[in-house]
Order: C-alpha cells, then sequence, then structure tokens
C-alpha cells in the first residue's frame, strides 16, 4: 500500500450476527469491527465455525432466513447497506459488490445455459440488450480461460468441470467491474493444480480491474499467497489484524501462534507438531472473558473474568489479547 | 522386512451409457506397483480421479481387483481361503476421511469397538471392556466417551474413534485414507501427533492417502505420486520435495500456497488443463497435454516406471535430462 494514507472502502462497526436455533441463539458474530482499504487483498482466516462467512456475507446481506443482524452498521462508500431497503441493496449487489462461493455447483442455476447467466449481470444492472450482453459474457469467459467461450457458453453448468464453474462463477461476478470482490473459499472445493490456476486468475483479474478483494479462507498457504492484509477469527471474535508478514513472523495473539506452528510445513518431517489443545466453543454459550481462556497456555485470571478489546499495538497492528505483551 | 507388495495391479470399473451401449472401462488403477516395508509410512498423492483411493481399497481387498497380485506378508492376499482372509481383516485396518459417515450413529461408541472384538476375539465381556478403554485412551479419549453415540462427538473425536476401531486389534497395516482432510488446522495437527505416536508404539506400517503434499510429507517415509491411474513418480520423501524428477511433480510442489508470504513471487511451472477422463485417457504419457516439457515420443510412447536413482523411481521419457534444481530453489530452500 505504500505510504499513501489508504482510503477506506468498507467500515464494519459493532456488528452482531446471530443465528436463531431452537437451542438458543449462536452468536457467529459478536462486536466485530473490521475496516477495509480500497484496492488491498484482505483475508479473513479462521477455523471451522468462527463466523467468518458470515461477517462476509453479512456485507452483501446474503445471509440465510434464521440470521438476525441485531446491531451495528456497515459503510460501503458511505451507504450504511443495513439501512438500505432490499431493492436498493439489489442495485449494489453483483455491480458493486460480488460474491464467489465455495462450491459452485450450487450457486450457478442448473436449468440456465452458462452464457445467459453470466450475462445476466449486465442486463439487470446497466440494461444492456441481451444480445450484447452474451457478446460480453463470451468475451468475459474466455478472459477467465474456458476454452471454445462460444461453443461453452451454450452448455449447462453440469458439463462443466469444478474448476470451470467456478471460473464461470467468477466471470459472471466480475462482468460488471464491482469495487468489491468477497471470495468465501473460492478453492477449497478444487484439485491443487486448479487451485493455483484459480488463484492465479483472482490476482490477475484483481490488478486488471482494481478491485479490492475480501478473501476468506482456512488455509495459511492461501493466505500468504494472496493477501496484503489478514484478519483472524475465533468464536465470533475478530482476535487480530495486521499485514500479512507480521501475522506469520510476530503474531501477538495465542491463538495465530498456535495456528501458524500447526501449519505442517513449517516443521520437519515426523515431528510432533505443536498443538492447541481442545476445540473451538459452541457459539451459543460461549465462554466468559476470553474465548480462547480453555485453550489458552496462558490464560490468567483476568482472562477468564474479562473480555479483551481489539486494540491497536502498533501500526495497523491490532490484538484483543490481555497478554500480548508477553507473546512478543 | 518388506510387509506389503503390490505387482502390476489393475482395477477397472466397467461403465455403461445406456442398456444396450458397449460397456466402457474406468480406468481407475492401471498398473501399479510398490512395496512397503514393515514400520514405514508410504503416502500417496494424487489430485481427484487419480485412483489413489481405489488403490487403498484395493490393497485392502475391500473391492476386487481385476487383475495383478497383492503379496501381505508373504501371502497373496487374491488367493486367500476364507479362514486366512480372516487373518488378513485382522491384520489390516483403514480410516476414512468423513469419520461421520464411516461410524454407525446408531451404535454407541462402545459397540463400534466391540464389533472387532467379538469378531476376531474370544474375549468374555470384561476384557472386551478393558481393552476397549485401553484403546479409547490410546487415541485420546476416556471412559467417559464408551456411552456416547457418534454425533455426540466432535470432528476430531469422531477420527479418534475410527482410529481406535482400526488399531483395536494391532493390526499390522492401516490404510489411512485421507483422515485429515475433512478437519481444521488445529485439529488436524493433533490427529497427525497422534498417528505419529501410533505407529511409534505399535510398529504399525501406514499407506497414507493425501492430496494434500505438505501434510504427506509430515508423516510418510516414501511419497508415490499418481496421475491417471498410474504411478508417475515414487521416491523418499526428502528426495521428492529437494529432487522431483517428474514434472507433474514438480508442477504439484509449484501449486501448494506456501504458507510463507515471502515466497510469494517464487518461480513455478503452472500447468495448464485439467486431469483427464479416466474413461478416455491420453495415448502415451498421461500426462503430456498438460506438460510444458512434452515431447513427440511423450505423445506416442507410454513411459515406464524406471529407476532414476536408487530408491528413485520415474514414469518420464525426459527425466534424465530435465533438470528442475533453478526452478525450485526457492521451495526446496523452504523445505529443506
Amino acid at each position: 500500500m505504500g505510504d499513501f494514507l489508504p482510503r477506506t472502502l468498507l467500515s464494519i462497526r459493532d456488528l452482531r450476527v446471530y443465528y436463531e436455533t431452537i437451542r438458543g441463539y449462536v452468536r457467529a458474530v459478536d462486536n466485530v469491527n473490521l475496516e477495509i482499504y480500497e484496492g488491498e487483498r484482505f483475508c479473513l482466516i479462521g477455523e471451522t465455525g468462527c463466523g467468518k462467512s458470515t461477517l462476509a456475507l453479512a456485507i452483501p446481506r446474503l445471509l440465510p432466513p434464521n440470521a438476525r443482524i441485531l446491531s451495528g452498521s456497515i459503510m460501503f462508500k458511505n451507504i450504511d447497506l443495513l439501512k438500505l431497503s432490499d431493492s436498493e441493496l439489489e442495485e449494489i449487489r453483483g455491480r458493486d459488490i460480488a460474491v464467489v462461493f465455495q462450491n459452485p455447483m450450487r450457486s450457478l442455476n442448473p436449468v440456465l445455459r452458462v452464457g445467459p447467466q453470466v450475462a445476466e449481470p449486465l442486463v439487470a444492472h446497466f440494461k444492456t440488450t441481451w444480445r450484447e450482453a452474451l457478446v460480453s459474457a463470451i468475451k468475459q469467459l474466455s478472459r477467465v480461460g474456458i476454452p471454445d467461450p462460444e461453443l461453452r457458453s451454450r452448455d449447462y453448468p453440469h458439463a462443466f468441470s469444478g474448476g470451470m464453474k467456478q471460473r464461470a462463477m467468477i466471470a459472471m461476478m466480475t462482468t460488471c467491474k464491482p469495487s468489491l470482490l468477497i471470495a468465501d473459499e473460492p478453492t477449497t472445493a478444487l484439485d491443487v493444480t486448479i487451485q493455483a490456476q484459480v488463484l492465479k486468475l483472482i490476482r490477475e483479474l484483481k490488478d486488471e480491474y482494481g478491485l479490492t478483494l475480501l478473501l476468506i479462507t482456512h488455509n495459511f498457504g492461501i493466505v500468504a499467497e494472496m493477501c496484503d492484509r489478514a484478519g483472524v477469527m475465533y468464536a465470533g471474535k475478530l482476535v487480530e489484524v495486521s499485514n500479512v508478514v507480521d501475522i506469520f513472523e510476530s503474531p501477538l495473539h495465542p491463538y495465530t501462534k498456535g495456528l501458524i506452528e500447526c501449519v505442517v510445513a513449517r516443521k520437519k518431517s515426523k515431528l510432533r507438531l505443536s498443538q492447541i489443545p481442545g476445540a473451538p466453543p459452541s457459539l451459543i454459550n460461549p465462554p466468559e472473558g476470553c474465548r480462547f481462556h480453555p485453550r489458552c497456555l496462558y490464560a490468567n485470571r483476568k482472562c477468564v473474568s474479562e473480555e479483551p478489546q481489539l486494540i491497536e499495538v502498533s501500526k495497523g497492528h491490532l490484538v484483543a489479547c490481555h497478554n500480548y505483551e508477553s507473546n512478543r | 522386512m518388506r510387509l506389503l507388495e503390490v505387482r502390476d495391479l489393475k482395477k477397472y470399473f466397467e461403465f455403461k451409457k445406456g442398456i444396450l451401449s458397449k460397456p466402457q472401462y474406468i480406468r481407475a488403477v492401471d498398473g501399479v506397483s510398490f512395496s512397503v516395508d514393515r514400520g514405514t509410512t508410504l503416502g500417496v498423492v494424487g489430485e481427484s480421479g487419480s485412483g489413489k483411493s481405489t488403490l487403498g481399497l484395493t490393497i485392502l481387498r475391500l473391492i476386487e481387483p481385476t487383475s495383478g497380485t497383492i503379496l501381505f506378508n508373504g501371502r497373496d492376499v487374491i488367493r486367500l481361503s476364507e479362514e486366512e482372509l480372516k487373518w488378513f481383516r485382522r491384520s489390516t485396518g483403514i480410516v476414512f476421511q468423513d469419520p461421520y459417515s464411516s461410524l454407525n450413529p446408531r451404535m454407541r461408541v462402545k459397540e463400534i469397538l466391540e464389533r472387532p472384538l467379538k469378531i476376531h476375539t474370544d474375549y468374555d465381556e470384561k476384557t472386551c471392556t478393558e481393552v476397549i478403554v485401553k484403546t479409547l485412551e490410546e487415541v485420546g479419549l476416556s471412559e467417559e466417551h464408551l456411552m456416547r453415540y457418534p454425533h455426540e462427538l466432535s470432528g476430531g473425536q469422531q477420527q479418534r474413534v475410527a482410529i481406535a476401531r482400526a488399531i483395536i486389534l494391532r493390526p499390522l497395516l492401516v490404510v489411512l485414507d485421507e483422515p485429515t482432510s475433512s478437519l481444521d488446522v488445529s485439529v488436524q495437527a493433533q490427529i497427525l501427533n497422534l498417528l505419529l505416536d501410533l505407529q511409534s508404539k505399535h510398529g504399525l506400517t501406514y499407506i497414507f492417502i493425501t492430496h494434500d503434499l505438505l501434510t504427506a510429507r509430515h508423516i510418510s517415509d516414501y511419497i508415490m505420486v499418481m496421475y491417471a491411474g498410474k504411478v508417475v513418480e515414487y521416491s523418499t520423501t526428502r528426495e521428492i520435495f529437494t529432487n522431483p524428477k517428474h514434472p507433474y511433480t514438480v508442477s504439484l510442489l509449484s501449486s501448494i500456497p506456501i504458507p510463507d508470504p515471502k515466497l510469494r513471487g517464487r518461480k513455478r511451472i503452472e500447468v495448464t488443463g485439467e486431469p483427464p477422463s479416466p474413461l478416455n485417457p491420453p495415448k502415451g504419457c498421461r500426462f503430456h497435454p498438460r506438460c510444458p516439457y512434452a515431447i513427440e515420443t511423450c505423445k506416442l510412447k507410454e513411459p515406464e516406471l524406471l529407476e532414476y536413482s536408487k530408491e528413485h523411481l520415474v514414469a518420464c521419457h525426459r527425466a534424465s535430462e530435465l533438470d528442475f534444481t533453478e526452478l525450485l530453489t526457492d521451495i526446496t530452500s523452504f523445505f529443506a
């Protein structure tokens, strides 16, 4: 990002998103604050059920019906997305904010041909004629690396392989040149060589269109390869935010540290890995105080009773831990 | 000492498009040979559709091979008598990727672990429970989990139960089919540690099937890379990571996202396209349509798996002339 002052594209304040279930409220996102700057590549990392997808999908309000946004604001280009009506939001979705999901089969319509699906955002947002939109769609399909795009645009999604479906999905989501692209585990369902191809495509499109990228992943390798800054989530909370080099080289939160040490690649083979004991807590009844304290080796009395706030401890490095000083 | 020897193993699945059409064959495993020594771990690495899971199931005779030989402790697994097959079942175990779907949801942990004991031993009720509790403790669970149902356990605990079931009869060989892929990073580390502990304690032999090279590297002594039903490279883990010879292995190494932001701009070979359909694999070398180093010979002649150096086998026509050392400097120094 250099020395110039980065401009904020998205600002999330005190966001709480709970899911209503028969066993009680699942506190998936609990008072999260986050800034995302224009043109950056930001990564949300965390384990299953930590709330990373809920946080990301709350931005375009694409949450399941039992989700309740209880408080907070999401400012996108000075508009509070949470205050918009559904029809106002529809104008932004797909045009300014686009989402690529993990499972492309579930996000493409199986009974429509691929071409028209990729063309649809143009027709919906820019009142382009279908004929023109289809021409652009074919161009976009070729841009994302679909061979014979003219021919393949007449196929149904089932005729596409997993990697091609994800490419088609990316074509659809970038055809309006959005300013924010949210990619929720876009390569988790793909093979390694295909994953590398798709990640490269996302990087290229980001540069070409000047997108801001919000990537959600549980893979630290992808974080290292794709992002400028990263935020680590644990049990509905953001516990650390920093530039990507510091996340790997000088993490401050014990959870981030533990995860980095778990990453297999760092150890010589056949040695025991360091491990975080236990498993993530239930979000219906999360632990009091710091939510990580039952698994934390450094927890003391304060951690059990008082919840740590996410504070900036050095330039651009935020952490929510009472004992971060001793973790340096 | 050699525990398992597999020679020219083939497994073809018949596939018919319609009732009247001529059957086609999916060549899932197509002429695979390798051996595993007692107490070591062989990592089998490949992308989806490479035949690695079919290989695991065929070795244990959970599906019947189309042809080939499997020697386990010197005995031909395919020609075992009923009595001997029972011995073979007792001496082998398997752990699958998804622990929840591999545990019967209607059985308690105790009943799940009792089954192998009831079938293969004549222990009385009391001894059974003792053995079960002892095995549970070995895998990091305890007596309190005895009466639980699988859905009451976390993913990591379920996988521990599945591992307990696989080792309760003290088998010689355990096939681990992506045992950590469905688990979170922190839980993955716990399970890998457990597997290493059990191996050193009981001298177990593992065949570890995975699509994740980094996990394979961590747990394996030897790595076998598969592509479209064939073995393309086999060597020690160290050699595979520092001196790979097959372009496919090199492209896999280039493709893994490495958890170090400084290696972002590293040199890589990028393969285009996708793995071939197993119904109709390419002629010649099966990797040639995606290989940046392919020459005319590769399109015509199928390369054999040949010894490149001691304990290093490669199936590539150009193995002796291609040199990836410079290309891989960044990665090899990371793994050194």
